[in-house]
């Protein structure tokens, strides 16, 4: 690829700035013609009125015909890729700053609506708008649209929201610390009403660890003070409203706690972990507390935090990994595709993974094995179970690895009996032709996977397939590429490229975890062609 | 005028050039140096007229009055007006007299500067030149307190025969320009209108008389109507143009004067040929019909050329002579469309869609 000349013009770029630019023009003239007012000076910003009886099915007041509040809305440097921000006034400040054009208004039409503070508003006090829609498609690009939207939200806001809370973080409502170290807990339970200790990791991370202690100031006797590294854990139950203030925040606590709270602010204490409830689900936000004066109010923000526990690295995991969890899976070939199915197996919650190769890791192995170049000589079985033992240290899975190949039926009896899946990752034609003809015998379930013709494609084949299935048809593969040598005596190193390997890979862990779920659902084998012209290289 | 509520409609029927107007206001927007300097050298005027025993024995208390006390005026400044109120001015004075001692006074104070004289005697009035400022003058006149047949308290200024007294009311003016221009009336669609409109007949007729107060009184009258108005910017440019058209129409086609809207029964005395005065009122006309017209346009571009064409050019913060009323960014400046794809809400901007993960 060759660096683009910026001496040349760029009219990709300049067409894009067009396009920006009418989109923009094409929303200022939605905002003039619904009656909206640029403000004189500083950021581009327009206010106006919303009328909910201009927007039919809204809910309406009881008396009058309709609410109106006025709003502020700033389309933002960014437009019309980023949403704009639309932030309702207060009513005296509208009545102050819109005059007849307001009071009239109310008194021919409607009720102002003064917008309330709960979940529907962000934390610079904006109106939280296309909140499920589809972001791509940019739908508050159309003025109209978006006037619309804030419209319903105001009849919504007015109406008390009838429907379900949405589903938004805490922080959104606060004001982001400068100190941007993630704030890493693990259970909580318990925890309530104490101070904890963040011990500062690698990474930016301050880890919950264990009980604060405070220092004394000025020896015996002295006061209590509580090191910066505390945080004082609360526990506010399930929440009505987000939390915007300190005030606030007292307000959801106990008297006991917030007296003890308030205490310990006097004694230093910057630092509140607010464990909090929302649709059955439990939270913690991070506060920094900082008083920008002495006798002002303290002012909260939010500092990143991030649950690490089982619990939290399962939702990631395979949707079934709680059913995944009581499978044992037997790997046979720790080669490139088979350190990556043993690799995605484990990370999708298998109960029991058994690794088998009696091959040790060369240098010439890492550009497409799961082990790095730190593995070099060691055997790839036991290298991969470090590996993820190593990588994982949370995970359920138990690895158990051998150092050896697969030579006689019995050693394909006993492998396939002792597990419910057997992977077939091995390019050892003896040991695939051993597990398949054991598992087409009643042996057991295996699933052999494997990359076609240096990368022509990918295929898994499921022995024994279910009653009356036939296997995939036996591909016609393109001609053989000239063989290609490691220095020695040796096999045939194989071109197949990284890609293709992945792909192997997850295609069998892919069957496999439906062969161990849905046995009866999954067909005999699946092929995917990955060069139907064959690359010449 | 009570303000209606407004409702949006799912098409955009009209172009209005939100973006293009505001800049196109922008660009007419008397310049920094120029709203420097206007107090300053009215200042400097008021300062030496004061300090002067027989101008202060006649109660002198000036104020400032025309375009930039209105706020209307547009780019170029040229002149700033210092309004001399004489409250205890005999009776028997002439204004030939008055008019001398302003001179006396200013020609000393602001003497010839190589040899070009800086005060000049106008029909009315004293004008001095502040080269220092880019050319910008102020035009000092004397005025004495006077009430009207109607009862209404007013002023008088020297006629151009300096023997007799005409009868004026500026501050009714800017009385007005407040009014039409606040909350309860156009909510701020005033004074940006009259500056356009003033642009246009700068655009269409250039140094030529009737100047731009004319139309802006025109422009008010326009107003009062009940006629102008609208959304935006747009369309209340083009209807001001086109009442504003039928009131130049009928005070100088048909002959009918204009009424001074700051005196009862006065008509406004109305400088320039009346050769000139029609050819004003048939360019509002033309310019009128070929704004309704880009109003509707379907064609956008050929839509902002017609705008372009009628608001014309005013000099840039560069000092070229350029068009204020910017082409949209889809167009070419001859009024064609350009090239690209258009990013509006609605379209896919990411082909796979919104349940990607990555």
């Amino acid at each position: 690829m060759t660096e683009p000349d910026h001496t040349e013009p760029r009219p990709a770029l300049e067409q894009v700035r067009v396009a920006a630019a009418v989109a923009l023009d094409a929303f200022r003239d939605a905002l003039a013609g619904a009656g909206f007012r640029r403000l004189p000076g500083g950021a581009e910003r327009w206010r106006g009125l919303l009328d909910t009886s201009t927007v039919p099915d809204l809910p309406a007041p009881s008396t009058g015909v309709g609410w109106v509040t006025v709003v502020e809305i700033e389309p933002g440097p960014e437009f019309p890729f980023a949403m704009p921000s639309v932030r309702p006034l207060e009513k005296a400040y509208a009545e102050a700053v819109m005059r007849a054009a307001y009071s009239n208004y109310r008194a021919a039409y409607s009720n102002y609506h003064e917008a309330g503070h709960g979940w529907h508003r962000n934390g610079d006090g904006g109106m939280c708008l296309f909140i499920e829609a589809d972001h791509t498609r940019l739908p508050w690009a159309d003025g109209v649209q978006l006037l619309e939207q804030a419209t319903a939200w105001v009849a919504h806001d007015a109406a008390g929201w009838p429907g379900p809370e949405p589903a938004l973080d805490l922080e959104r409502y606060l004001p982001a610390t400068a100190d941007t170290r993630l704030i890493v807990y693990s259970d909580l339970t318990g925890e309530d009403g104490r101070p904890l200790r963040l011990r500062p990791q690698r990474n930016d991370i301050l880890r919950v660890t264990g009980r604060a202690a405070p220092t004394r100031a000025g020896g015996r006797g002295g006061q209590h003070r509580w090191p910066d590294d505390t945080a004082f854990v609360v526990n506010v139950g399930r929440l009505g409203a987000p939390i915007r203030d300190w005030a606030g925040l007292l307000g959801l606590l106990d008297a006991d706690t917030a007296r003890q709270l308030e205490r310990s602010v006097d004694q230093g204490l910057r630092r509140v972990l607010v464990r909090y409830e929302r649709h059955d689900t439990v939270g913690v936000l991070a506060l920094r507390l900082t008083r920008p004066a002495t006798g002002a109010p303290l002012q909260l923000a939010y500092q990143p935090t991030a649950p690490d526990d089982a619990t939290t690295r399962l939702l990631r995991a395979h949707p079934a990994a709680a059913r995944l969890s009581d499978y044992s899976v037997a790997v046979v070939g720790i080669g490139s595709i088979g350190s990556n199915v043993a690799d995605l197996l484990h990370r999708s919650g298998v109960g029991t993974l058994h690794l088998l190769d009696g091959e040790r890791l060369v240098p010439g192995n890492p550009t497409r094995h799961l082990l790095d170049d730190s593995y070099i000589g060691r055997p790839k079985s036991l290298g991969v179970q470090t590996w993820l033992r190593e990588h994982r240290p949370t995970s359920h899975t138990t690895v158990t690895a051998a150092v050896g190949s697969l030579t006689t039926i019995e050693d394909a009896i006993t492998l396939l009996a002792g597990c419910d899946l057997v992977v077939d990752a091995t390019a050892d034609s003896t040991a695939s032709a051993l597990l398949a003809a054991t598992a087409r015998n009643g042996g057991g379930q295996l699933l052999s996977a494997c990359v076609l013709a240096d990368g022509y494609a990918v295929r898994v084949d499921r022995i024994p397939t279910r009653r009356g299935d036939t296997p995939v048809p036996t591909p016609r593969l393109p001609a053989r590429r000239p063989e290609k040598y490691e220095t020695g005596c040796g096999s045939p190193v194989s071109t197949t490229p990284p890609a293709a390997v992945w792909h192997a890979a997850a295609l069998a862990a892919h069957h496999a975890i439906r062969l161990l779920l849905e046995p009866d659902q999954v067909p005999a084998g699946e092929m995917i062609v990955l060069e139907p012209q064959t690359v010449v290289p | 005028m009570t303000p209606r509520p407004h409702r949006w409609t799912k098409e955009v029927p009209l172009n209005v050039f939100s973006t293009q107007f505001d800049k196109a206001l922008e660009n007419i927007e008397p310049t920094q140096d120029d709203k420097d300097h206007a107090p300053e050298a009215h200042d400097q005027v008021k300062t030496v007229l004061a300090a002067d025993d027989v101008i202060s024995g006649w109660g002198f208390s000036p104020i400032l009055i025309g375009s930039y006390k209105r706020r209307v005026s547009i780019r170029r400044m040229k002149d700033v007006d210092v309004f001399g109120r004489l409250l205890t001015v005999g009776a028997d004075e002439l204004p030939a007299t008055l008019l001398k001692e302003f001179e006396r006074v200013l020609k000393a104070a602001f003497p010839a500067v190589n040899g070009k004289p800086r005060v000049a005697r106008q029909a009315r009035s004293l004008q001095v030149a502040f080269p220092e400022y880019d050319g910008l003058y102020v035009d000092a006149v004397p005025a004495r307190p006077y009430t009207t047949p109607y009862g209404e308290k007013v002023w008088q200024l020297p006629m151009r025969n300096e023997q007799d007294w005409q009868v004026t009311n500026p501050e009714e003016l800017g009385r007005l320009t407040t009014e039409l221009n606040d909350a309860d009336h156009h909510n701020g669609m005033y004074v940006p209108t009259v500056k356009l409109m003033r642009q246009t007949r700068r655009s269409l007729m250039g140094k030529k008389k009737p100047g731009g107060l004319v139309v802006e009184i025109a422009t008010l009258h326009a107003f009062r109507t009940g006629r102008v108005g609208g959304a935006t910017q747009a369309e209340y440019f083009v209807s001001a143009l086109r009442e504003t058209a039928t009131v130049l129409t009928s005070a100088f086609v048909l002959g009918l004067g204009l009424d001074d809207p700051t005196l009862q029964g006065e008509k406004v005395y109305v400088r320039g040929d009346d050769a000139d005065k029609q050819a004003l009122a048939n360019a509002f006309r033309e310019a009128a019909d070929k704004a309704e017209t880009a109003l509707h346009n379907s064609d956008r571009c050929a839509a902002a050329k017609a705008f372009r064409d009628i608001l014309g050019k005013a000099v840039d913060d560069l000092g070229n002579n350029d068009y204020v009323f910017p082409m949209p960014s889809e167009c070419n400046l001859d009024g064609t469309v350009k090239r690209f794809a258009a990013v509006t809400a609605g379209d896919r901007q990411v082909p796979a869609g919104n349940r990607r993960f990555g």
